[in-house]
């Protein structure tokens, strides 16, 4: 199986994107800025998909599919929100149509065959919430931190979520999460290149959309624990609490000791409990490798 | 004359009901099964099953014209006797059965090739895509349970292209699980 073309493509449209959007390096609060990261994210996503498994039919025919398309649709009128970032009543109302429209585009066949009303509600108004907190979580970070420390950090958020996948009995979604993984390191690299380049705005709501999609049909579809994918959801949340309750005479460098333990440990327990629950499986049978 | 008559209209009507209707079946699952082979890593082949098959089957013996049948595949049911590949199998990047439980077949016209076989074309659905087919099936006989209950049952061979139905995953030039499978589904069923 092909495994470099699903890293390597998407790392290098989501750093051509990022590059052509509006000469970044010389504009950084132009709103292409903003644009240019959202899509870079959602187009890096596609061709990682397109690289990985062929291209998705339009319209969708699985969750999967209808993540690639919700994607594309949060980077572009995702961007719009973190135009308007300062009004946050506009703010919300986009990114709660979009995080709903998304979690019921991707979980419409459970509702229409597995779910009743009561969890069809239930579930939607859960995965809508919980992709809106993170995207909030993640957007604040970015807003306090330039440089590469949002992009290592979505990095390491995507890798954690790859391998647990691929432990929940998913390698293709493991591999997608690896996808988003290679885009956010073509974002570290540019970062580390000029560190005044706030290359997570815009990008952060589709990395938030995409992942967070991942991790929910990887516990409806495939065989993610919910323990797992409860924690990978909430890490971004605890992280960004912890950075905003340390002191602020607490120097940048030293505040990414505890953020980035706290992510290696909150997702190293994900990791974990995902890796268990493939051993209790595996440990029945003979080995079994993809 | 009248009498003779009559009688005669009346034998006639029957008879022609007799001939209008085709029998009525009700797939077995406990005696049906769907098996399916696919080559592994250009080595070998890799078989699995689906236990659970359920539907409903038209026959006439005499009249292709009139038979259908209608087969549901319970996804959810993949066997490969591993259970972690049967977790793999039964996720998304293959049979996707949480999303996608049943796979199925609708005869749309079936023509007689042989005393036994029959070509059924039909609407073959998986992975929410659905695409027209045409397989040849085998008539394997008649039988009567112990309830008394006529059966019949039907097999067939056939294989799909899988990326036809968008379970793409896995599939290179150079390994990995083949584009083609072929799938056995053997049915009995009861008449009603």
């Amino acid at each position: 199986m092909n495994v470099a073309a699903p890293v390597i493509i998407p790392a290098l449209v989501a750093g051509l994107v990022w590059l052509l959007a509006g000469q970044l390096w010389k504009r950084p609060a132009a709103p292409s800025l903003v644009y240019g990261g959202a899509v870079a994210m959602a187009i890096s996503f596609f061709a990682g998909h397109v690289a990985l498994v062929g291209q998705p039919p339009f319209p969708p025919t699985t969750a999967i599919h209808s993540l690639v398309y919700a994607a594309l649709i949060v980077g572009v009128v995702g961007s719009a929100e973190s135009i308007w970032r300062s009004h946050w009543a506009p703010r919300w109302g986009i990114r709660l149509v979009l995080a709903c429209g998304a979690a019921w585009w991707q979980f419409t066949s459970l509702a229409e065959h597995s779910w009743n009303t009561g969890q069809t509600i239930g579930w939607l108004t859960t995965i809508t919430l919980t992709i809106c907190i993170a995207w909030d979580a993640l957007d604040s970070f970015a807003n306090r931190h330039t440089g590469f420390a949002t992009p290592l950090l979505m990095w390491g958020f995507a890798c954690a979520t790859s391998i647990a996948l691929v432990f929940g009995a998913s390698a293709m979604m493991g591999q997608l999460a690896g996808c988003v993984a290679a885009a956010c390191g073509a974002a570290i690299v540019l970062a580390l290149w000029s560190r005044a380049l706030p290359l997570d705005r815009g990008a952060v709501g589709v990395f938030v959309v995409i992942l967070l999609g991942l991790l929910w049909q990887g516990y409806f579809f495939a065989a993610l624990p919910l323990t797992s994918t409860a924690l990978l959801i909430a890490a971004p949340v605890a992280i960004f609490t912890l950075d905003a309750r340390m002191p602020e005479r607490i120097v940048s460098a030293k505040r990414m000791i505890p953020v980035f333990g706290s992510l290696i440990t909150i997702t190293g327990i994900a990791i974990w409990f995902a890796f268990a629950a493939y051993q209790t499986v595996a440990s029945e049978m003979e080995e079994y490798v993809y | 004359m009248v009498v003779v008559s009559k009688m005669a209209s009346v034998m006639l009507i029957s008879f022609a009901a007799v001939a209008a209707f085709a029998d009525e079946y009700k797939i077995d699952p406990v005696h049906s099964s769907a098996v399916f082979k696919v080559n592994h890593l250009g080595a070998s082949n890799t078989y699995g099953m689906m236990p659970n098959v359920t539907g409903s089957l038209t026959f006439d013996k005499g009249d292709a014209a009139k038979n259908a049948v209608e087969l549901s595949v319970d996804a959810t049911s993949v066997s490969t006797f591993n259970g972690g590949r049967d977790k793999h199998l039964s996720g998304p990047d293959f049979f996707n059965s949480k999303q996608f439980p049943a796979i199925t077949f609708k005869s749309t016209s079936w023509k007689k090739a042989g005393d036994n076989t029959y070509e059924i074309t039909g609407k073959f659905a998986m992975l929410g895509v659905t695409k027209e087919i045409t397989v040849t099936a085998d008539h394997i006989g008649y039988g009567k349970n112990r309830g008394g209950k006529e059966l019949t049952g039907f097999e067939s061979t056939f294989t799909i292209d899988r990326t036809d139905f968008g379970m793409n995953y896995g599939v290179a030039d150079t390994g990995g699980v083949g584009k083609e499978v072929t799938i056995i589904i053997a049915f009995e069923s009861v008449k009603q």
